[in-house]
Formats: structure tokens, C-alpha cells, sequence
């Protein structure tokens, strides 16, 4: 007959409803902590993420698309698109001062394709001058794409090795970018030559709704560095006054109106997860007062068959530290099931770049979450255990209450 | 073995009052090896309160209680609890049980909480027998009534062999049958070499008892056979 470790276990298993209870509202404890802070961090990852795949101080495009909002479409709110610009605006750009690099990127639209249901945005970028792009699809592909070569986001439906058809063209899949939790992930990039012969075919085939130009004499938009002596607002305010036709934009500020989104989301989430924990550590505490109250008879025959003050205190406690870390593990469990399975819903739904962190980052949130949480269940029963290690035993003995 | 009570004064502060009473007034006794006290006395008079300072579980105002010449009260929490756990059985007035253990998970509890030798399981049962619930080991205590309630505590107290035994009212809700139990069980211990104490209002006790007491306003007296 083993009681003396099992006591605890089956005090809890002898009163179903409140340890059941009592799980739930820690598992919820550690739900809102878990998920609440995976999601700002998933938020705050994708905008840094946003930030290092655009890659550049300046974007410059066509006047008319920037007036027309579609390069903040493209790149921030999932929208395909197409715009373009007389490519000698390079050399004009290139002429001025503070430019350190500058290469050029193109963007269209594709018809239907094997791997989606919706078109999907292709970028053609240079990969000879390019500084942007290249560094994160490097990590994918370490040799320089070849013609007809695409590389795809890691959201579309197609792997390595396979053809995709784009205005009639088969393109070979030779490699699927990492995730970014941005809308990239949906994007198609592949070189300059190649997006050019696309473009070509969309005008034979007449799907060119991007108007009558002649891909090579046209760019989308141009990524731009600033040197050391310059500022990027200067290289900026200098591009807008004498380049005509074109509009500079820093990416800072393109992507400002996204990181006061998040800053918003995440005070939200921050204070929606502060209430549900002051609420819910309340509740504990009144919980665990209550229980102790109704037990309150029970440890008095501990203490008078010689359960010492410690001991006892020490059995209330294991009786807490299970609920703890029994609920603390669901909540972080079913908060990591929900974000890994509904992260994509969830980043359609705010409307902001989500990606979450990598596997250790994750497996290290969990333990601090659980932890947090068994600290807190801990310090919630505290007060209970203490004072009923000082009960009056001798006043419950005779019958008090 | 001796437990003796020296000078015992038990004051209790009337809460929200500043006056307070005394439930013990310089009380001396001796519960010697091999013998049953039995203490009478009307309600409020102290008898409890003498029992549970015995049992260690409740300091007295002033005054002693000396196990082979060392003051109980002088040890920690710990150690007190230990000499609690290994000499002494409480049979307590009211019903006690853990409910989520089983009637014989509560009479061995005193025992395998400490991890104490031996077969533990069938000594419980075996006393679980003498005082004929054996039937019920297997019951939750919430399903038993105040006289099998009160037979499983003295089951509970007995079930270390304690050296002392305190008994308050053991036979409050008993029938005469079982009353007459208990007194012959608690009779067997004390020629079996325990001290027995036992806190009553059962007009025949004096029949199983070495001496009886009556206290009165916190103060002993002997009542002649």
C-alpha cells in the first residue's frame, strides 16, 4: 500500500471537478502567456523579416504607381500587380551623389499557373547587381539561377524539380525559399532575363495587361543603398526634385504604417493577456483559499498523526506543483497547436507579416511560459499553504471550523 | 516509559475580548506504562484541552510535559511531530478521515506516511477486524456511519502500537456492543504496557479504568472506585 508520495495524486484524483477545474484555469494562464507573447514575437520576427527581404534605404518606382499605392500593395498587402518605368531612369539615378548600389527589380502578374489557384506575383530581379533579394535566396539556391529558373515562396504548392507555366512558358522550380511570415512567401522570383521572356510571351499572347512596353527598355522599380556621407531621407528629397516621372520612397516609412499596426496589436494583445492573468491568478488564489477551507479537517488529522508544519505544506504543494505544471504544459501545448496550425489565419486576419520563431526559440517560450505559470500557481497558493500549516489543530480536533 | 504533566496552566484569550479563561490550572498528572485514566468531567471543564496537551498538539501557558524527563514542548515542530507519529495515538471527538482514501488507507495512514516496516495492510485489517468492520476496508469513509467512524479512528490511533493513548469520547456514537469494544480494546492495550487516557461520560468506564479522575473548573480531582 504506497500512500505516502501518492497522497497528493490522490487527493487530486478523489476531488475530479476541482482539479479538473483547476487545470483548466491554469492551462488558460499559460495559454494567454504562451500565445500571447508567441504572437507579438511572430509579429515583431515578421517585420524585421519585411525589413531584411525589402533590403534597401530607397525603392524608387513610377510616380504614377506610388500615387496609385500599388508598390505598398505588393509588398505589404498580398496584392499582385505590374508598373513599370523607362529603364534609362537608371542611369539618370545612378548619376547622382550618394548612391552606393542600385540594381533593378520587375514585376508581373501571372495568368493561372500549375502551383496556384490565384495568380501570383513574379519579381524579376538581376542577379549580378542585386543586394535585396539575393542574400535570402542564396540561403535557398547557392548558385546564381539560370534562365527560366524560378525560385518560389515557401506558401506555394510546388517543390524543387518541378515546371511551372507562365504565359505559356514552362519554368523550372530550382529551389522554395525559406518561410518569412511576409507576403513573399507567395511571390515568384527568377532573373531578369527570364521574367523579360515572360513578359515577351504575355505581349504574343496578348494577356498583356500591363499595357505595350518593351521589356527591355523598362525596370518596375530600383532598389537603392545610400553611401555613408548620405542620408537616406537627402538621396531621397534629391531623387523626388530632379527625377522626373519617379518617386522615392524609404523603406523605413513604407513600412512604418505596418509597425504602428503591430505596435497596436501587440499593446492590445499585451493588455488582453494582463487582464486574463490578474483575473485569472484571483481567481487561483480564491480557489486555493476556498479548497483549503473545505479541507481544513483533513489537515488537521495530518497534523495529528504527525505530519509536521513543513510536511504538510509540502503536501499542499506537490498537490499545486501538478495542477501547475499539468495545466501550464496543456496551455502551452494547445497554444503552440493553435498558432502553428492557424499562423496564416491569424496573419490574414491582422493583416500584418507573422512568422514564427524557430523550433529552439519556440521549445525556450514553452519552458518560460510553463515556468511563469508554475511560479505563479505557486505564489497563488502560498498564502493558503502558509496558513494552513499554522492552523490551531487542537480548534478543529473539538470540532471548530 | 512516563508522560507527566507538571504544573499545566492552559489560558485561552476570548477573542474580541481582553479577558480570558483558564482551562487548566496548575494541573499535575502522570500517565504511567500499563495503565487506563479515565477522565470525567462536564463540558467546558478541560478534559480536552489536557488530552491535546498531552498529545502535543496544543502548548500549554506554563508548565510542563516531560517524556522520560524531557519536555515535549521544548522540541521543534519536527521532532514533535515524529514522537506524535511513533508514540502517541489520538482517538479524536469528532470524525476525521481523509476522503479520498479508503477506510483501510486511513487506518494504515498513521503508518505508511512514515514509511514504517512491515505489513502494515494486514495489521489494519486485522484491527479493522477486532472492532468488526473489516467488511467496510475497502469503503470510502463518506460512506460509513458516526459509530464506523468512530471505530476506524480508534483503528487509526492503534495502528503504530503507540505507547500513549488519548482518547477523547471514543465511544460518543457507539452502541453498548461497541462501547464495551473499544473499552476492552483500550483495556488489552494498557496491559499490554501502553498509558491510557480516556476522556469520557460513560458511567461504566471506571469498570475498565486503574484510577478516575473528574476535573472541574481546570482542576483534578480523584474519584474513589
Amino acid at each position: 500500500m504506497k500512500i505516502d508520495k501518492s497522497l497528493p495524486y490522490k487527493n487530486l484524483a478523489g476531488r475530479p471537478g476541482r482539479a479538473i477545474a483547476l487545470i483548466l484555469l491554469t492551462s488558460l494562464l499559460s495559454l494567454t502567456l504562451f500565445a500571447g507573447t508567441l504572437v507579438i514575437k511572430s509579429l515583431r520576427t515578421g517585420l524585421f523579416s519585411l525589413e531584411s527581404r525589402l533590403g534597401a534605404d530607397l525603392m524608387i518606382v513610377p510616380e504614377e504607381a506610388y500615387e496609385q499605392s500599388q508598390i505598398e500593395n505588393i509588398v505589404l498587402n498580398g496584392s499582385i500587380g505590374e508598373f513599370y518605368m523607362d529603364s534609362e531612369k537608371t542611369a539618370e539615378i545612378a548619376k547622382l551623389a550618394g548612391i552606393q548600389e542600385m540594381s533593378s527589380q520587375f514585376f508581373l502578374a501571372s495568368a493561372n499557373s500549375g502551383c496556384c489557384s490565384v495568380p501570383v506575383q513574379i519579381i524579376g530581379y538581376d542577379p549580378e547587381t542585386d543586394f535585396s533579394v539575393s542574400p535570402w535566396i542564396k540561403r535557398s539556391l547557392a548558385k546564381e539561377p539560370q534562365d527560366m529558373d524560378v525560385i518560389i515562396g515557401s506558401s506555394l504548392n510546388a517543390y524543387v524539380g518541378d515546371s511551372l507555366y507562365f504565359y505559356g512558358k514552362e519554368c523550372h522550380v530550382a529551389a522554395k525559399l525559406e518561410k518569412t511570415g511576409t507576403n513573399f512567401d507567395t511571390a515568384v522570383f527568377t532573373n531578369s532575363n527570364t521574367i523579360k521572356e515572360l513578359m515577351r510571351s504575355a505581349i504574343n499572347r496578348n494577356m498583356n495587361k500591363f499595357g505595350d512596353v518593351d521589356p527591355d527598355k523598362v525596370v518596375s522599380c530600383l532598389m537603392v543603398n545610400v553611401d555613408k556621407a548620405h542620408t537616406a531621407q537627402q538621396i531621397r528629397l534629391d531623387i523626388n526634385k530632379n527625377i522626373e516621372g519617379v518617386k522615392a520612397v524609404q523603406t523605413r516609412d513604407l513600412i512604418a504604417g505596418v509597425s504602428e499596426s503591430l505596435g497596436g496589436a501587440a499593446d492590445l494583445i499585451g493588455g488582453l493577456s494582463a487582464a486574463i492573468w490578474i483575473l485569472g491568478i484571483g481567481i487561483l488564489i480564491l480557489s486555493f483559499n476556498l479548497s483549503v477551507n473545505g479541507r481544513i479537517k483533513e489537515f488537521a488529522l495530518l497534523r495529528m498523526i504527525g505530519v509536521s508544519r513543513k510536511r504538510l505544506a509540502s503536501i499542499i504543494m506537490e498537490e499545486t506543483l501538478i495542477i501547475g505544471i499539468v495545466g501550464a504544459v496543456i496551455g502551452s501545448l494547445t497554444g503552440l497547436f493553435v498558432l502553428v496550425q492557424f499562423g496564416t489565419l491569424i496573419e490574414n486576419k491582422l493583416g500584418l507579416p507573422f512568422l514564427l520563431p524557430g523550433t529552439w526559440n519556440l521549445v525556450l517560450l514553452a519552458i518560460i511560459a510553463i515556468s511563469v505559470t508554475v511560479l505563479s500557481e505557486v505564489l497563488s497558493a502560498a498564502y493558503s499553504t502558509l496558513r494552513i500549516s499554522r492552523i490551531d489543530t487542537t480548534y478543529i480536533l473539538r470540532g471548530g471550523n | 516509559m512516563s508522560l507527566e504533566a507538571q504544573s499545566i496552566t492552559k489560558e485561552y484569550k476570548r477573542k474580541g475580548k481582553k479577558s480570558s479563561f483558564f482551562a487548566l490550572k496548575n494541573t499535575d498528572l502522570v500517565l504511567a506504562d500499563g495503565e487506563l485514566t479515565v477522565l470525567k468531567g462536564r463540558s467546558g471543564s478541560g478534559k480536552s484541552t489536557l488530552l491535546n496537551i498531552f498529545a502535543g498538539l496544543s502548548k500549554p501557558t506554563s508548565g510542563k510535559i516531560l517524556l522520560d524527563g524531557t519536555d515535549i514542548y521544548s522540541l521543534g515542530d519536527g521532532p514533535l511531530s515524529v514522537l506524535r507519529n511513533t508514540l502517541i495515538g489520538v482517538i479524536p471527538q469528532e470524525h476525521f478521515a481523509i476522503h479520498t482514501l479508503s477506510v483501510l488507507q486511513n487506518v494504515c495512514l498513521p503508518s505508511v506516511l512514515f514509511h514504517k516496516d512491515g505489513d502494515v495492510e494486514s495489521r489494519g485489517f486485522e484491527l479493522l477486524k477486532l472492532l468488526g468492520i473489516s467488511e467496510l476496508a475497502g469503503s470510502s469513509p463518506s460512506e460509513l456511519s458516526g459509530g464506523e467512524l468512530r471505530r476506524m479512528s480508534a483503528a487509526r490511533a492503534l495502528i503504530n502500537n503507540p505507547r500513549v493513548i488519548l482518547a477523547d469520547e471514543p465511544t460518543g456514537d457507539l452502541d453498548d456492543e461497541n462501547t464495551e469494544l473499544i473499552f476492552e480494546l483500550l483495556r488489552k492495550k494498557a496491559c499490554e504496557g501502553a498509558s491510557v487516557l480516556v476522556v469520557t461520560h460513560e458511567n461504566d468506564a471506571e469498570k475498565y479504568a486503574d484510577r478516575s479522575l473528574k476535573i472541574q473548573n481546570g482542576t483534578l480531582e480523584y474519584i474513589p472506585f
